[in-house]
């Protein structure tokens, strides 16, 4: 492939590059001081409305999140042909791979759909929340009290839905009783209860704690990748005053990790329901 | 498939720590509470934090078992599929 660039392309090449080092040293000087920057480091803006406690930030962006995802349906939807156009080609790939993976791995027949329908939603929910994470935009900085410190603009990326624990652990807790509400229609209620004490009764306590222990470890472990991989890009940053490293770190967790993470918890979601079905 | 498959596989790496952890912490948990409701004198808490790291560990090994196992059958599907649309 051979790239040519015209006199012109490079005038707008050249004067973006000029404006990124004149804006990187301003930015540079008016950066705050260590122990005022890291003072707000992993602290979230927090609402309390009666006895409940809310996340402003979640809630947003989970609704932003959905929106997308409905309107690239909507809109797949209205295009729908025999000869698929991109976006069709997209969705049916992704629909089709995943579809033959539950296929796979699921043994009974009767549970493949609805466990096809549970893991594709989550991944593409927790898919396009992480894909947010490498786009810069706005964010809300709290003080250690929950109140709001200020609403950062292009400093920070977008705030994904899945650095909160919350979402995470709501949908950890679905799969659960998903799979256990699964192996009790599949094998019945005294198949499902004697399960729990197998190989043997001196067993039961590991397995109820291997059990308890599922849902913690699935959506810890999302937690830690996207909301540790932001802390990190936010330290690593301010160490270079905030020169370049930021896009590509930014890149590598929200694009790289993001869809390796979101692949993992739909399979490893998978994975608990056939476990609890054989 | 077999692309993102390799990208998954490498999920196995943290699979078996982030297992024995959430099952040391799940198990502290229950024999805190357990403890503090019933004699309050620390025993049941020690004993379940055993419990935990035993637990952890037969689970964590189990899974890993199953995850190996899964795998080396899909690939060797894969495989097959190749060899067979190869010589036909």
């Amino acid at each position: 492939m051979k790239i040519s660039i015209e006199r012109k392309d490079k005038i707008i090449i050249g004067s973006i590059l000029i404006t990124f080092f004149i804006s990187w040293i301003f930015a540079a000087r008016s950066l705050p001081p260590t122990e005022e920057a890291f003072s707000s480091l992993g602290h979230r803006w927090v609402v309390t409305i009666g006895k409940v406690t809310i996340n402003p930030s979640t809630v947003i962006m989970g609704t932003v999140v959905f929106l997308i995802i409905v309107w690239f349906a909507t809109s797949v939807r209205k295009e729908l042909r025999l000869i698929p156009g991109r976006k069709q080609a997209l969705a049916e790939w992704l629909l089709d791979s995943f579809y033959q993976m539950v296929e796979d791995t699921v043994p009974d027949e009767r549970f493949v759909k609805p466990t096809f329908v549970v893991a594709t939603s989550l991944f593409l929910y927790i898919w396009v929340s992480n894909m947010l994470g490498s786009v810069p935009g706005i964010s809300f900085v709290g003080f250690e009290d929950g109140t709001l410190k200020e609403i950062s603009l292009f400093t920070d990326t977008w705030q994904p839905p899945t650095a909160d624990l919350n979402t995470n652990l709501t949908y950890a807790l679905m799969v659960f009783v998903i799979s256990h509400a699964f192996a009790i229609k599949a094998k019945g209620f005294k198949a499902w209860l004697k399960s729990w004490f197998e190989p043997n009764p001196i067993m039961f306590p590991m397995n109820l704690i291997g059990e308890l222990a599922k849902p913690l470890s699935h959506s810890l472990r999302l937690f830690g990748n996207i909301a540790g991989g932001g802390i990190l890009v936010f330290i690593f940053s301010y160490l270079v005053k905030y020169f370049l490293v930021p896009v590509f770190l930014w890149g590598f967790f929200g694009i790289f990790v993001g869809t390796i993470q979101a692949l993992v918890f739909a399979i490893l979601a998978i994975a608990y329901i056939s476990a609890q079905l054989t | 498939m077999k692309g993102l498959r390799d990208f998954v596989k490498l999920n196995l790496v943290i699979v078996f720590g982030v297992e024995v952890i959430s099952n040391i912490a799940v198990a502290g948990l229950i024999g805190y509470f357990l403890d503090k409701w019933t004699f309050n004198n620390k025993v049941l808490f020690i004993i379940f934090l055993f419990l935990g790291v035993a637990s952890g560990l037969y689970n964590g090994i189990k899974d890993l078992l199953k995850e190996a196992e899964k795998y080396e059958k899909l690939d060797k599907k894969d495989d097959n599929g190749n060899n067979n649309s190869n010589s036909s």
